[in-house]
């Protein structure tokens, strides 16, 4: 059923008719109108309406937020006390040295106490959308009805079936076998009792019915049909009725028990005793709330006379079917089961309880007439003759359920399997031994209670179903010790709490256990370490290393020092100084910084300082070997250039050392280039040296007469061609030959040069590092000089090539 | 002739009050269809706002709870002072 939340009504029905209805109708223009106001207006209703809904809504969301912001605020304040309690705590722990005498401590008792501050079943609640299905349903059963049948006055009977403990109590009993096998044996004690009680609650139209039956003999078979129709009708509304109140488990059960089993006043008289030892209640009140065992003789006479109870008769000639066939079934089994009782007198007291409320449920109406007693004691006499009758039909059914009893575990399994097996087949032997047949119902209908009492097999089979619970319950409990540790049920066994002698030991066994662990843990550790190792390795390949030497002079204070090529015949030099010192050089040092060191030896300085022919002779060196870097950078090396500087290098030698023989020509100037850079220096003679520098002075001198001859040539050409138009004039010929007197003049300079080279002898010396500025200023003119000379050379040479 | 062009005028009035009152019955659907989606999203905040409260209010019974047990073992912890006996 779908709950409505909140109802929009329709526009044109909220808005008033009046409007188009009070209105001409010949007009139609106005009616139409009216209509639309009348919508207008439900619109505005409409509005209306959902103002208040949103105020609804909005209220109850702000009634909410409040309680929850109030929750917060609260545990706040709880957790704030909290964190002010526990730093102590804290300190007091942290304080201890041991934490095992915290495991012998019981900790904390704990008792929860959670209200329920909030229920959804409750009828005070409820919100209202829920509220309003309740009170669009039907009105309660009219129970009032029945007060006139009952004792206790008007409104007993709404005030009995809508009391929960009723129910509570009639359950009780039920389940109470132990109690009534005791009071098996006095039934017929309180035969009388129960004739005084007056008060039945409920199920008492079949046993009125039943009695009703014997005692009057007198009444005829329709009478019998009409209290028969009437008692159970009256027995149906008031079971039904108890079914509908939801909270009465008497009518539960006595539903579930409506069983046509041998219930008769005795079971009823057991019940009842039962119940009022249980209850230590007086007698009316114990009918009143388990009235279920009370029977009521004299209501019998006005349970037929009155039929103003509406009931359904649709049951009533099934029931007086059902009711025959019993009659003839029970006639036959009273012959064939008798047995004694006193096997069996135990068990009868578990299907007396069931009698009994079958009895209860007979018993439905109260009645407070007083001049029953009279039938009452008829009623007593013939309780007593159908007493024997009805244990016989107990006996029956009791041995069906000592059957259950004998064996608890075939019980617990067969209580189960008759449970889904054969739901049917146990109902229809308490058919059979249905108390009708006791009772005597001269009722010929053919049988057919099975049809109408679809109810009641249902209801068997909840009897048996409770017998079979209550036996699995008892076979539960016998079982119970095994399964009360979850080790057994995972296979495993459970785990004892560990005595104190056990804990010593496993505390003595922990250091041991911890020191195998440090004695594995050492052993693993036990491997050599990488200090101890010694890793050697070899480099097989020799890296290349330069061939100089490191050689420091011995006054060296290495401010500086110079690589000192390896000299083989160093002492070889005529021209060095007495002392042997090795020719040194600064090689690259020097080179680097004088790229352009021309060839240039300076007669003054070699005249008058023998120190600096060392650093000249370098230089010259260095020149040299720069121009002829210079040179095959410009161009591609011709051969006329190797074959000129061999030329050279052979005239410088033999400048040298004219009267030696003239040494072998020195290697190209290609290969004496491609040495220098590196570094390496592998003249191993001074000659060597000395040739080329000559060869470089002999290649300029080369190269400066031929520019001289050309320039000739050219301006012999010049005049020849120019000799046909005019003479030249001769101021070009005196300039011409200013140029070539000029040029001669250079020619005789150079040779002059050559032969100064060639005269002279250089001395080699050991390079002195001097701080003198004078020494260095010189060393700066002559290398200014040199730079000169070597820029006209290549000027020169780039001329020409 | 006036009777007829009365019935026609009639006619035709009647005809104009007729498309009226489909252009109103109209424009009150509309106000009514707008309203009653304004009573729908009224229920959707609503059922929204109180879902959102209730697992609030379930979180906070959790934390409730918790603090209950902790105010117990803060309790037993302070009235109990010889645990902390060394």
């Amino acid at each position: 059923m779908p709950l409505v939340r909140v109802e929009v009504r329709n526009v044109y029905g909220l808005g008033k008719t009046e409007l188009h209805r009070d209105v001409n109708r010949e007009d139609p223009k106005a009616v139409l109108d009216g209509v639309a106001v009348s919508g207008l207006v439900g619109i505005l209703r409409q509005l209306g309406d959902l103002t208040e809904f949103a105020t609804e809504i909005f209220h109850g969301i702000q009634e909410e937020v409040i309680l929850t912001s109030s929750r917060s605020n609260k545990l706040k304040m709880r957790l704030k006390q909290i964190e002010a309690t526990v730093p102590s705590i804290q300190k007091a722990v942290l304080a201890q040295t041991n934490h095992i005498q915290f495991a012998y401590t019981g900790g904390l008792e704990w008792h929860p106490r959670i209200p329920n501050g909030q229920d959804y079943f409750v009828y005070d609640d409820l919100p209202q959308f829920i509220m309003a299905p309740y009170d669009d349903c039907r009105d309660p059963p009219r129970l009032h009805l029945l007060d006139k049948f009952d004792i206790n006055g008007p409104g007993s009977c709404l005030k009995r079936y809508s009391d929960p403990t009723h129910f509570k109590r009639s359950s009780r009993a039920s389940k109470l076998p132990e109690i009534k096998k005791k009071k098996s044996l006095p039934r017929s004690r309180d035969i009388s009792r129960v004739a005084s009680m007056a008060n039945q609650s409920d199920r008492k139209t079949l046993t009125s019915l039943s009695f009703s039956g014997r005692t009057s003999s007198s009444k005829t078979a329709s009478t019998m049909e009409t209290e028969s129709k009437s008692d159970l009708q009256d027995h149906r509304s008031f079971s039904f009725d108890s079914r509908s109140g939801g909270e009465k488990l008497k009518g539960v059960s006595t539903s579930s028990r409506f069983t046509p089993g041998p219930r008769t006043i005795a079971s009823v008289l057991s019940e009842s005793e039962s119940e009022d030892e249980n209850d230590d209640s007086p007698p009316s009140q114990g009918l009143t709330a388990g009235g279920s065992s009370c029977v009521s003789w004299h209501e019998k006479a006005e349970i037929v006379e009155t039929n103003a109870l509406k009931i359904e008769t649709d049951e009533a000639p099934d029931v007086m079917d059902t009711n025959a066939e019993l009659e003839e079934h029970g006639e036959v089994e009273t012959v064939q089961d008798i047995k004694p009782r006193g096997m069996e007198m135990d068990s009868e007291d578990e299907t007396a309880s069931e009698e009994d409320d079958f009895v209860d449920a007979l018993y439905t109406i109260d009645s407070e007439s007083d001049n029953d007693q009279e039938v009452q004691k008829k009623i007593s006499n013939e309780i007593i003759e159908e007493e024997f009758d009805n244990n016989v039909c107990e006996q029956e059914t009791e041995n069906v359920s000592s059957n259950f009893s004998l064996d608890h575990e075939a019980m617990c399994a067969s209580a189960s399997d008759l449970h889904l097996s054969s739901p049917l087949s146990k109902p229809d032997e308490m058919i059979h031994q249905d108390p009708w047949e006791a009772l005597d119902i001269s009722n010929s209908t053919p049988h057919s209670y099975s049809n109408g009492f679809s109810n009641p097999l249902y209801d068997t089979n909840g009897v048996q179903e409770n017998q079979e619970s209550e036996d699995e319950s008892s076979c539960d409990n016998e079982e119970g010790p095994k399964l009360w540790t979850n080790g057994n049920l995972l296979g495993l066994k459970p785990s004892k709490p560990k005595t104190v002698e056990e804990t010593i030991q496993e505390a003595d066994a922990e250091p041991l256990r911890e020191e195998a662990n440090k004695a594995a843990f050492d052993w693993f550790t036990s491997s050599p370490q990488l200090d101890h190792m010694k890793i050697s390795f070899s480099n097989s390949e020799a890296l290349p290393s330069s061939k100089l030497k490191l050689k420091l002079p011995d006054e060296y204070t290495f401010s500086s020092f110079q690589l000192v090529p390896e000299t083989v015949t160093a002492a070889s030099l005529p021209d060095s100084d007495s002392d042997k010192d090795t020719f040194c050089r600064t090689s690259s040092y020097v080179s680097d910084n004088s790229d352009n060191h021309s060839v240039s030896i300076s007669e003054q300085q070699s005249e008058e300082e023998s120190g600096e022919r060392k650093s000249q002779q370098d230089q010259l060196y260095d020149s040299f070997q720069s121009i002829n870097a210079e040179a095959f950078s410009l161009s591609a090396p011709s051969s006329q250039l190797e074959t000129s500087n061999a030329n050279l290098a052979g005239k410088i030698s033999y400048l040298q050392n004219p009267a030696e023989p003239l040494p072998p020509p020195l290697p190209p100037l290609q290969w004496m280039v491609s040495k220098v850079p590196s570094g390496r220096f592998e003249d191993n003679n001074k000659q060597s040296f000395k040739e080329t520098l000559t060869n470089a002075l002999e290649q300029r001198n080369t190269l400066t007469r031929a520019l001289e001859k050309r320039s000739s040539l050219s301006t012999i050409k010049k005049e020849e061609l120019n000799s046909g138009i005019a003479y030249a004039p001769k101021p070009d010929n005196n300039i011409r030959d200013n140029k070539k007197s000029h040029g001669n003049a250079k020619e005789t300079e150079a040779e002059d040069f050559l032969h100064q080279i060639r005269t002279k002898q250089f001395t080699l010396r050991r390079v002195v590092t001097t701080k003198a500025s004078s020494s260095e200023a010189t060393m700066n003119n002559n290398f200014s000089v040199i730079l000169e000379k070597a820029n006209s050379i290549r000027q020169v040479s780039a001329f020409t090539f | 002739m006036a009777k007829a062009r009365g019935g026609i005028t009639n006619a035709v009035n009647v005809g104009i009050a007729v498309q009226a009152d489909w252009e109103n019955r109209e424009f009150i659907s509309h106000i009514s269809l707008n309203v009653r989606r304004l009573f729908e999203f009224l229920l959707q905040f609503e059922s929204t706002t109180k879902s959102k409260l209730a697992s609030l209010n379930e979180k906070l019974d959790l934390l409730e709870g918790r603090l209950e047990m902790l105010e117990v073992q803060v309790s037993t912890a302070t009235v109990n002072p010889s645990l902390f006996a060394t």
